[in-house]
Parts: C-alpha cells; structure tokens; sequence
C-alpha cells in the first residue's frame, strides 16, 4: 500500500466543535455524541471508526446538516450550520455537501445520468460537460447511463451514488459505510474511485467503515468510543487499524455496560 | 396468524385509516340517501294523514283531461242536497280549497313556493286542522285569513293587507287572522293559504258562486267510512269520485310525493355514484396496500406461511376496515340526514312532522355492501399477492412493473365496438335503432375508456407533464405520476367518468340552447311578448307547443284588457293574446293535448302562422282550427267535426274550419277566446304578442306596454332576445341541477385522488427522505407533490372533456339539432376546476413531504 504524503493546505473542510448529541430523556436517554471536536482536512480522506453505538453515523449527519446537534457548532469551510434554518441547510446540502448511503442513494424512476445531475438540476445549474465525462469516466459508467437504478448492480449503484456526489465539487462528501453492502470487489472499485477522488481532484472525503482494509486508503483514521474521539492514526496500514480496533474493543467491554444502562 | 395481522394493522393506522375513509364515505352516500327519503317520505304521510283524520268520505267531480292535472271541476251546490238525504251521513260539509291564490310578498313579487300548492280555501271556522293563532275569520267580502307560514314568509300581520292574485286580476285585502294547525304547524308541507269568505272563495279559486271543489262527509256513529263511501256512490252515480277519508290522504301524499320522487331518484342516483366511486377508492386503496406488504408477505411466506394463510391474514384485515368503516359509514349518513333534511325544510319552508326515520333493514344492507365490498376489493390484490415468488417480492419495484397488454387488449374491443357503433348512429347506417346504437356506443366507449386509461398515461402524462413540469422538482413529480398507469389510471377514473358527463351535458345543452334561439328566431314575428314568470321558460314543451301547465299548476296570467289597451299605445301595429291550458281530444289516437285560444286572425301574423287548409280568421263559439299533425293523427281533416274535452267544461263539439303548420309556440287545437274564459282552467290570456309598425321605437313602446301591467308582478315584457333565452333558461335548470349531482361525485373523486396521493407518499418514505438528504428544500418536495397531483388530474380531466364532448356531439347529431354548439368557456371552466381538484388533492400529501424527517426516512427498515 503506497502512502500518501499529506496536502499541505491550509483551512478546514469541516470542523465540530465540542458537539453533543442525545436521543430520547431520562432514564432512556443515550448521549450518541459527547463534547465531541473534530476537524477535516481540505483534500484529505478521512476514516471514522468505532465500535458499533459509538457515534459514527450520529456525527456525519451532524456534520452535514442533515440533523442538529444539542450543544456545540458545526462548520462546513466557512459556513456555521449550527442555527441555519431549513432553506439554508436544504441549499448546505445539495452544493457544498455530497452524501453516499450505505444503500438505497438512487431515485428509481431516474436513470443513472438523471440521478447523477440531481442535485444540480433541483438548482436549475447544468453540469460542466467536460467535468461531468470525467467524473463519468472515473466511475466507469460511461455505457450504464441510461439504466434505471433497478437495472444496475448494487456496486454500480454505488458508483452512480459517488459520482452525483462529486459531481458538484462540494466541500465534502460524507460517506456512511459505502462498501457495507457489497462484495470486496466491487467494494475495492469504491475505495479506489474515492482516492482517486482525493488524489487527482483534491476532494475531501469524510468515510465511515468497519473495515480495516477500507480505512487503510484513508489518509487518516479517527477512533470513536461512545460519542468522543478516543485515537487517531496517521497514514494507517490495515494491521495497525486492526491492532487499534481490537484495544478499543477491549476498552469497550469494560464500557459498554455503562453507556448502554 | 390473527396476532399477527391484528400488530400488523396497529402498525399502519394511517394507511389504514385512509383505506377506511374510502368505504365510509361510500356507505355514507348511500345511507344518507335511504334516511332521507324514509325520513321526508314519512313526513309527507303523516301531515296527509292528519289532514284527513276528521273525514269520513269525500266527493270531488272527476277530473276533465286525464293528465296528472290538479284541477277537478267543481261541484255545483245541489250536490250538497242530494247529499243530505244520505242516510248514515252525520254531516256534510262543501269544502273550498284549491290551488291558484298567488300572494304578493311586500318587495311586490309574487311569494314563491317550490313544490307544494299555494291554496286559496274558503274559510269554516277552527274546524278540521285549521286553530287561529290571532285575531279571527274573514267576514266581509275584502277580509282575509292567512297561515302562519305565509304571515311570516311575506312579513304579514292582523290589520295589515295582503295583495293576491287569484283566476281574476290582483285584489287587496284586510288580513283580519292568522292561523296554524292543529299538529302545531306553519304550514301544511310547505304551500301558502289564504282564507276568503265563502263567496269571495268561491268566486276568485273555483270561478263562480255556488259551487265546492269538493264535499266532505262524516259517519254517523257506528257506521264505517267504507260503507258510507258505498252509499253515497249509489246515490250520486259514477260520474264523481268518491273516497273515504284513508284513501284521500293517500292520494294527497302520493300526488305530494311525486315531488319527492324526484328527490329520491337525485339522492339514489348520487348514492350510487358514490358507492361505485368508494367501490375504485376501496380497490385502489387496498391494492396499494397489499403492494407496499408485497415484501413483507413475501417473508412470511419465505418464514413457511401458506398461500392460504397470506390472503387470510389480508382479508381478516380487510373485514376489521369494512365493518369498523361501515359502521361509521352509516352513523355519517344518519348525521348527514339530519343536515339535509334541515336544509330542505328551510328552502321549501315546509316543516316535517316526524323525527329522523331511520329504515333498519335498508342501513343494514349497506353496512352489508360495505363490508363486502371492502372484501372484495382487498382480496383481488390480496391473491395476486400470494403468488408473487418470495424472492421477487422482496427485491425492490418487483410490484410495479406489470404489462399492459393483456388490459389493453381487454379495452380496445369495447372501445372499438362502442365506436362503432357512435359511427353507425352518426352517420344513420344504425336507422331506427339509432338512440340504441348511441347509447350502447356511449357505455362500451366508456368501459373501453375507462380499461385503456392506463396505456393512455404512458403516452399522454409525458405530453402533459412536459407542459407541467418546467422544473426538476416538478419534473420528479411527472415521473412519479407516470410510475404506476394502473394506480393512476383508477385515481383518474372518477375525473374522466365525472368530466366525461359534464362535458357530454354542456356540449348538448349549449346545443340545444342554440337550437332554441334559432327557433324562436324564426317562428315568432312578433316584437314583444308579456308573459309570465316561467311562462315562456315553458314554451315549445316536450314537442313544441304553447307552455302548458305542466305541474297541474295555475299559471302566472293577466286580464285581456292589456292587449286591448297595448293597442292604443302608439307605434303598435297589433296586439293580441293566447290563452293555453290542457285539452283532451277524441278521434282515432284519443288524449291530452296543448289546448289554445286567440284571435286567429292577429296570431296569425305575430306567430307567423301559415294556413294549410281554409282560413285563419276570428273564429265562431263551436269553431275550432287544428295543426295539421294532430289532424293527421286524430284521422280527421277540415270540415270534420273534433271532440274536445276542457279542464272546467268537459266534452263539446267543435266544427274544423282550418289547420296550420305547428309552430314552436303554437300547436294542437285553437278555440274562440271567450271558449277559453270560460272552458280553460284560467280565463285570463297566458301570453300576449306585440307586433310594432315599421319604424317605431321599440324601447318606447316596450317602456309603455310594460305600464299596462306594472301591477302584476307575475308578468313581465319581453323581447325576441330575452324570450329566446327564457325559452333555453328551462334547459339551465336540468344542467345546474345534474352539475351539482356530478360537483359532489368530484369532490369524493377529489378525495379518492387525495387518497392516493397519501399512500404513494408513505410509500415513497425513503426515496423523499434521501431527496431531502441530496438537498431538496421543502418549497421543492410541495412542487414535487403539486406537479404530481395536477399531471394526474390535468390528465383524467382531458381524457374526460374530450369523451364527453364527442359524446356529446354525436347525441346533437343523432337527435338532428341544428347547430352544434361546444362551450369553450364552460369546458375550460371545468378543465380549471379538475386543475383545482389536484391542487386540493395535493394539499396535505404535500405537506407531509416537506415534512418528512430525512434520517427517519432513511433509516425506514
Ligand atoms: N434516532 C435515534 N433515536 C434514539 N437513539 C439513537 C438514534 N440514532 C442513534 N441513536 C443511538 O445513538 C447511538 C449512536 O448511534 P450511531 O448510529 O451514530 O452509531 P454508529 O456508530 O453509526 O453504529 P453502527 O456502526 O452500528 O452504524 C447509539 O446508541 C444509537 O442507539
Ligand atoms: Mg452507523
């Protein structure tokens, strides 16, 4: 595995600010996310990890704009999301956030095209042909645009899913286990294209993975452990993820009794 | 299993919920209608049966014309005599009381009443039903009693005066009291009395002194109606009807039923509408419902259910909705009834003496028809179901993706019969079974319609929706609409079957409309016409003709004196007038007849009338002239001798001295004018005719003949113009009448779209959640939803109009109008409301997709 020496940029692509989140009161109550700080990188790709509970989907919805947190700030770039009203949250969403699904991303009376220039079509804007072929041609779905979603495989789905999120340059694109569903190979085109992603078109990529082999083409990975950020690891190889994984777990078993009372 | 199905329904409420809705508003429709005819027919009997309780037997004379005429000559007074000597009679009694007595309400217009007589009785007294309120009896010849419900309609008290027209021009009395009934009523079903002295009665109701519309008699003690019935008919002979104070108030009841007739025959055709409107929402709702569980039925079945088992758990489910809504269904339409029924009570002013009557056995079918129709339409879907594959039904859009053929090719074999058969009526191959090929034309075209709807959409929603969806939210909203052409074609079907309807009835109605116009234009020469209210409006009957009294009652009517006073006016070339009423005629086809009278030699000319044979002049006391189609079908020619029957005078003898073209005002036989006053049931002229010498100003003349009868607020001065439009306005009533039976089939159609619209919006939870997700704002999901809905309804109003308005041109055609006249405005009109409809009906879907929370949404299973 090559690693990759890190941009040197400055600025943030994404910032939360000692967030906390709750679900439900009183005796029910679960605090998903606790005085939580993290930041992101421009152009980096970003791997969060943790056991399952611990947070992870809480805080990537949290960061774009898709829920609200109880105390705390958010940032995309220079935008403070924390106190936008819907409209503008709506607006965060389609230009300068992207999100991947674990699954179910593709409206199903669209074609793959269709699906792909969504979030710039509900804005009136036309793609920029030559960006749109590139992006296209990256997810190698040059000969797949026509088909509805239900005619795709759900690794091609995925990629249609990649490519409408790249395609209007956000700030981010969030991805919540965007390999879960899918075989290790077609997860590997996904993995790859999101680098690739990084790499050539300087994007930032913001990833939620159980999968160490995944985090490995992260160029950080960060380790939660109930709602708070417990480790990070640089430039990581997937032994040093697993290692990491199995401390935590351990770390876990002593806590879990508490954080599920 | 039933644990099972009984959490699955707590987890869908709302779903079901709107399944639910479906079957309560078509029980609701259907058991409204049956409470209400029950109820008002109840009412009718008991307030007849009241009226008659204190005879025993009645006499009246019978009838002249066998019509459904009210008018029964009266009975001189020596019949009272011969009455006397009936032995078991305890007393005998001449009553006066018929229709014909027109007050004039303080704004000077004649106090209109829908439906029930405007009585003028001669007063007796506190007998019978009759209980004064106030003051006392008339008892000179100016004085009058009134009922409550006219003291307080028109705003009259005791020592004011009240204005009335009776078989003789306008009279003001003294109102000296008022009166109720014994049963605590205004009024009896509704009608206006006024009670004169005898005489007065006698003279302005019945026509002269000296005679009773009808004598009621009372048994002595121990002795039967029946049996007195029977003596009295030994007595009298068979030239009077006699019946016992039963048998009365049944004939009253049902002549006041006919009426309600028409009500029962609105509310039944209404209900059944509705029901077969619920029965689509009912199997729309539930195959959607079965389809959004295709999955989940899938598992079950993957987890070891039986087929059997599967549509069980759906039909247990389906008869929880079908009797919970049923139930609700027929508690609705009792509320509704109540509503109702207050809401006649208070247009007619008629109060009914009876609470709610409520038919059990009649409830209890439809809360039968309801259940079972919710179970038939939930088992359908449920089968199919069953057999999808496990591994199908759990994949995602297994269930929408179904082929059109086989409905297609269902479809195009009524729908190529059925035009066929417009073709043949059309173009006349079909003859004489031309209404027949019409009709079946029209139902098979429709049943094919209604089965090629589907294939339609997948052409049509595209050209629609393009014109629709300038936008992407609302091009997602076409694509929705386009997803499922069956689910769309049975949310459409209401609008198509509704606006079908209402464009077939606009386009023959503005048709005939035109055909009237054009009729009058060239069959009345004369300049003005003074006529009465509705007068007119009834001209040119069923087959043409003069306006009869169609409803057995006395028509709005002026003293002759007008035309012969109109003559003098200046500028006037002629004047004369037509007295109308019903005759009966005796030859080889013997019947009721458009009877007239005038001064043949001025209707000539006014009427443009053409003599066929001899001539058109002033006739003779026993002449009569005779259009030349009655003639034909009488077998009789002039210089024959015709028998004619009158209302008031019965057969005579007439001598045919000429005959004519029937006119659109003019047809059946025409007597002298002093035959009519004193023959016909009015001896006052109907319609007067004004015919201007050349050159005189028209709006002059027309401002000085309208002088001669500003005291008669029943009459009023026509032109050509305005009696054209009189003569077609008798056609708006029929159309506003049937418009708003078809508003109340939209409106559940509204909610049958409405409901449709809120099952595929749960059903697409996750698809509005990820939209969201991708950065739809909420103003753009409530486009989405709007444009979905309005494509939809734009779709099934277009298809309806323009069914209809073929229809409706190929009725003009086939029933020979003369022009074919299309309402633009009218069908853009209803184009507008059908756009409205799916506005209305996207309302609250839209609102639950804006509000749609994303990562419930999403997370959904
Ligand atoms: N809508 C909610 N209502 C109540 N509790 C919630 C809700 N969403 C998340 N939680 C709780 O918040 C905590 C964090 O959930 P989150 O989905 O972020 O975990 P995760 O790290 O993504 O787990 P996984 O790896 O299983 O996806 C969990 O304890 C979860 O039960
Ligand atoms: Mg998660």
């Amino acid at each position: 595995m090559t690693t990759v020496s890190q941009h040197t940029i400055t600025g943030l692509a994404a910032r939360a600010d000692g967030v906390t989140k709750t679900f439900g009161t009183g005796a029910t109550a679960v605090t998903a996310l606790n005085d939580l700080t993290v930041n992101v990188q421009r152009g980096q790709f970003t791997a969060i990890m943790g056991p399952s509970g611990s947070g992870k989907s809480t805080l990537m919805h949290c960061l774009a704009g898709l829920d609200t947190v109880d105390s705390g700030e958010v940032w995309i770039g220079e935008t403070r999301l924390t106190g936008l009203g819907d409209k503008a949250l709506a607006d965060v969403r389609r230009n300068r956030v992207g999100f991947i699904f674990q699954q179910f991303n593709l409206l199903p009376t669209l074609s793959a095209e269709e699906n792909i220039t969504l979030p710039l079509a509900i804005a009136s804007r036309r793609p920029d042909a030559r960006w749109f072929d590139t992006v296209v041609e990256a997810v190698g779905l040059a000969d797949r645009l026509t088909h509805r979603p239900s005619e795709l495989s759900g690794g091609q789905q995925q990629r249609v899913a990649c490519a409408r999120a790249l395609l209007p340059k956000p700030d981010v694109i969030f991805a919540d286990e965007p390999t879960g569903n899918l075989d290790s190979r077609s997860g590997g085109d996904i993995l790859r294209f999101l680098r690739r992603s990084v790499e050539e078109f300087n994007q930032t990529i913001v990833m939620v993975t159980h999968d160490p082999n995944a985090a490995a083409f992260a160029d950080r990975v960060v380790f939660l452990l109930d709602g708070r950020l417990v480790h990070e690891l640089r430039d990581p190889d997937a032994d040093d993820v697993l290692d990491t994984m199995k401390a935590l777990d351990a770390l876990g078993q002593d806590a879990e009794p508490r954080a599920r009372a | 299993m039933l644990r099972a199905t009984l959490k699955g329904l707590l987890a869908r409420k709302l779903r079901l919920a709107l399944a639910g809705l479906a079957v309560v508003l078509g029980v609701t429709a259907v058991s409204a209608a049956m409470v209400t005819t029950e109820t008002i027919g109840n009412g009718f009997d008991a307030i007849f049966a009241t009226a008659a309780s204190d005879v025993d037997v009645s006499v009246s004379a019978r009838p002249n014309v066998d019509e459904s005429t009210t008018f029964a000559p009266p009975l001189p007074a020596s019949v009272l005599e011969e009455l006397d000597a009936v032995r078991d009679a305890e007393s005998v009694t001449g009553v006066v009381s018929a229709d014909g007595a027109r007050p004039i309400g303080p704004d000077g217009k004649v106090i209109s009443v829908q439906g029930p007589p405007r009585l003028g009785v001669a007063w007796a007294g506190e007998t019978g039903m009759t209980r004064l309120r106030e003051g006392r009896g008339p008892r000179a010849a100016n004085e009058v009693a009134i009922n409550a419900g006219l003291a307080e309609q028109g705003g009259f008290g005791v020592g004011g005066t009240i204005d009335v027209l009776t078989l003789r021009p306008r009279q003001t009395f003294q109102v000296v009291g008022i009166y109720g009934y014994r049963n605590g009523l205004d009024t009896m079903g509704g009608g206006t009395e006024v009670a004169f002295t005898e005489p007065v009665a006698q003279q302005l109701i019945l026509g002269r002194t000296g005679v009773y519309s009808s004598v009621t008699m009372t048994a002595a003690d121990g002795v039967s109606p029946e049996k007195l019935r029977d003596q009295v008919a030994d007595v009298l002979g068979s030239s009077y009807l006699v019946r016992t104070g039963d048998e009365l108030a049944e004939q009253t009841a049902s002549e006041g039923q006919a009426f309600l007739e028409t009500v029962r025959m609105v509310l039944l055709a209404f209900s059944g509408l509705s029901l077969l409107i619920g029965i689509f929402l009912i199997l729309n709702t539930f195959s959607i419902l079965v389809a959004q569980r295709t999955s989940e039925l899938a598992l079950v079945a993957a987890l070891g259910a039986r087929r059997r088992q599967i549509v069980g758990s759906v039909l247990v489910e389906a008869a929880l909705v079908g009797v919970l809504a049923s139930a609700v269904g027929v508690g609705a339409g009792i509320a509704v009834s109540t509503l109702l029924k207050s809401f006649m009570e208070s247009q007619s002013g008629a109060q009914l003496p009876v609470g709610l009557t409520v038919p059990m056995p009649d409830l209890v079918l439809a809360f039968v028809v309801g259940v079972l129709v919710t179970l038939v339409a939930a088992l359908v879907p449920a089968v199919r179901a069953s057999r999808v594959p496990p591994v199908a039904a759990m994949r995602e859009a297994a269930a929408e993706q179904r082929s059109l053929t086989g409905i297609t090719v269902a479809g195009a074999v009524p729908a190529a019969l059925g035009t066929a058969g417009l073709v043949a009526a059309v173009t006349g191959i079909a003859g004489d079974f031309r209404w027949l090929a019409l009709g079946g034309g029209v139902v098979l075209a429709l049943l094919g319609l209604a089965l090629l709807t589907p294939v339609a959409s997948r052409y049509l929603l595209p050209a629609v929706g393009r014109l629709l969806s300038w936008s992407t939210p609302g091009k997602l909203g076409r694509r929705n609409a386009e997803r499922n052409p069956r689910r769309t074609a049975i949310t459409v079907a209401t609008l198509v079957v509704t606006l079908g309807l209402v464009g077939g009835v606009g386009v023959v109605a503005e048709s005939l409309r035109g055909d009237v116009s054009s009729v009058v234009a060239s069959d009345l020469t004369a300049d003005l016409v003074i006529s009465g209210d509705g007068v007119s409006a009834r001209a040119g009957g069923q087959s043409g003709g003069p306006p009869t009294a169609a409803d057995g009652r006395i028509m709005p009517t002026f003293a002759p004196e007008v035309v012969e006073r109109a003559r003098e006016v200046p500028g006037v070339a002629v004047a004369t007038a037509q007295y109308v009423d019903t005759v009966q005629l005796d030859g080889r086809a013997p019947g009721p007849s458009p009877g007239n009278a005038g001064d043949l030699s001025r209707l000539e000319s006014v009427l443009g009338l053409e003599a066929v044979d001899g001539t058109l002049r002033t006739l003779a006391r026993d002449e009569v002239v005779v259009d030349t189609e009655t003639l034909a079908d009488q077998g009789l020619a002039v210089g024959d001798r015709i028998r004619v029957s009158t209302q008031r005078a019965g057969w005579q003898e007439y001598r045919v001295v000429g005959s004519y073209e029937p006119n659109f005002l003019l047809r059946g036989p025409v007597l002298a004018p002093e035959v009519a006053a004193e023959r016909f049931v009015s001896p006052l002229p109907a319609l007067g005719y004004v015919e201007l010498e050349p050159g005189a100003d028209a709006a002059a003349v027309k401002s000085s003949v309208s002088e001669l009868v500003a005291d008669n607020p029943e009459v009023t001065v026509a032109d050509q113009t305005q009696l054209a439009s009189d003569a077609s306005s008798r056609l708006d009533i029929a159309e506003i009448m049937l418009y708003v039976l078809l508003g109340l089939s939209v409106v559940i159609g509204i909610l049958g779209v409405v409901n449709t619209m809120a099952l595929s919006i749960l059903e697409r939870t996750r698809e509005l959640g990820l939209l969201r997700a991708i950065g739809m704002r909420r103003s753009h999901m409530v486009h989405m939803v709007v444009a979905e809905s309005l494509v939809m309804s734009v779709f099934g109003g277009l298809v309806g109009l323009a069914f209809g308005t073929l229809a409706g041109a190929a009725f003009v055609s086939v029933a020979g109008l003369a022009v074919l006249a299309v309402p633009w405005a009218s069908l853009a009109l209803f184009l507008g409301l059908a756009i409205l409809a799916g506005l209305v009906a996207a309302l609250a879907p839209s609102t639950r997709a804006a509000r749609v929370n994303i990562l419930a949404a999403i997370g959904d299973r």
